[in-house]
């Protein structure tokens, strides 16, 4: 069991942690929910490892983990202060990064599942808990949105 | 001519998780006793049982930090066991036969009922949950829709659908500069929390403690002035 996880983990750390990142935008932040997510995916591997995408499921785990609660209680104090849609001030990754973290949540969220992790339409609708067809219209808009803004970019 | 999916992974790949293997194995002791409590609040109407039972127990340990008490205000069980009815109109039908956790404001003015629940499976982790507000009108607690809640109803059912709870967190406390403590507490089963008024508010210091009283996270908050 400990060899078959440590296979997985080596494989797949890369992919699941730019797929985070992706959604929650910072590396610091994902570096945690991530370890957090492949500690419970280790903790619980034997039901894990029979998902048909355990890494989305690590994903997932760690976009969860990520929305835990005392976290989100923070914000109770400044009533009104929600999380902010897109992500304003993204580390210092590069053009593509910053134009992906400019994307509102759902549409991040579909290029990480569909674009960095690979995953079709329907498994990523599932890890979401979103429709399949949901899922694509994000990807095309937040992919139609990305092409223009990189070529706005690359033209000025 | 490169797709525009690959410019997004090539922008992506400089990114690397560099944790190491025996690190994640040994986070692992913190994440089996959260899924063992996370466990606890899968189901309906155990839920309430098993987390009261949980804290019977974990309440009456020494506390790490001396300075917390739990002090929960007293549960309105009126309301709590007429969440389901008052919210039938505004929820989906599929959540109201599960045991509502009722979050109430200091002034017993507003309430937040939550139906929820949590769990894993054999395909990951799945959670649900629906909220409804609940304002008390001339001692009537009434259930409008959202676009016909007064004001301050309307900040706490935004705020409260902002904040999930989770099971490590059993109270929260807020010290004002000005020595005034607010706080909630998990008991009975019941999420008791506190209002902060929107008016001017002095700053402070608010603290994440678990059941025996060990802050699990801080966090200062601003002073604010409504001018």
């Amino acid at each position: 069991m400990a060899e078959e996880f440590a296979s997985f983990y080596r494989d797949s750390r890369d992919n699941v942690f730019r797929a985070v990142v992706a959604t929650v935008g910072s590396t610091a932040e994902a570096e945690e929910v991530v370890a957090e997510a492949y500690a419970r995916a280790f903790a619980n591997w034997s039901s894990v490892a029979r998902h048909p995408k355990p890494e989305a499921w690590v994903v997932v785990a760690a976009l969860n983990y990520q929305r835990s609660t005392w976290r989100k209680l923070r914000r109770l104090v400044p009533m009104g202060d929600h999380e902010p849609e897109s992500l304003a001030a993204p580390d210092p990754s590069g053009p593509t990064v910053s134009a992906v973290y400019a994307l509102p949540r759902r549409q991040r969220q579909a290029i990480a599942l569909c674009v960095l992790l690979e995953l079709d339409s329907e498994e990523a609708g599932e890890a979401l808990g979103i429709a399949a067809s949901t899922v694509r219209v994000h990807l095309h808009r937040g992919l139609e949105t990305l092409r223009n803004r990189l070529d706005e970019g690359a033209q000025s | 001519m490169k797709s525009i999916e690959e410019v997004v992974r090539e922008g992506f790949e400089p990114l690397h998780f560099e944790s190491d293997l025996a690190s994640i194995t040994n986070r692992n002791q913190g994440s089996a006793r959260r899924r063992k409590l996370l466990a606890l609040l899968v189901g309906g109407v155990a839920l309430i049982g098993l987390i009261g039972a949980f804290l019977s127990g974990a309440l009456s340990a020494p506390s790490a930090e001396a300075m917390w008490a739990p002090v929960p205000s007293s549960p309105d069980q009126e309301l709590v066991a007429s969440a389901s009815a008052l919210c039938s109109a505004v929820l989906p039908a599929d959540v109201l036969p599960l045991a509502p956790l009722v979050l109430i404001d200091q002034r017993a003015g507003a309430a937040r009922a939550v139906f929820g629940e949590a769990g894993m499976t054999d395909q990951g982790s799945f959670q649900r949950f629906s909220t409804c507000t609940l304002i008390k009108t001339d001692g009537t607690w009434t259930a409008p829709a959202l676009d016909a809640l007064p004001f301050e109803a309307k900040t706490i059912a935004g705020a409260i659908d902002d904040a999930e709870y989770d099971v490590e967190v059993a109270a929260v406390v807020m010290d004002q500069v000005d020595g005034v403590r607010v706080q909630a507490a998990l008991a009975d089963g019941f999420f008791h929390f506190w209002w902060i008024s929107p008016d001017d508010f002095p700053g402070g210091t608010m603290r994440f403690l678990d059941a025996r009283g060990r802050v699990l996270d801080s966090a200062e908050v601003p002073a604010r002035t409504t001018g």
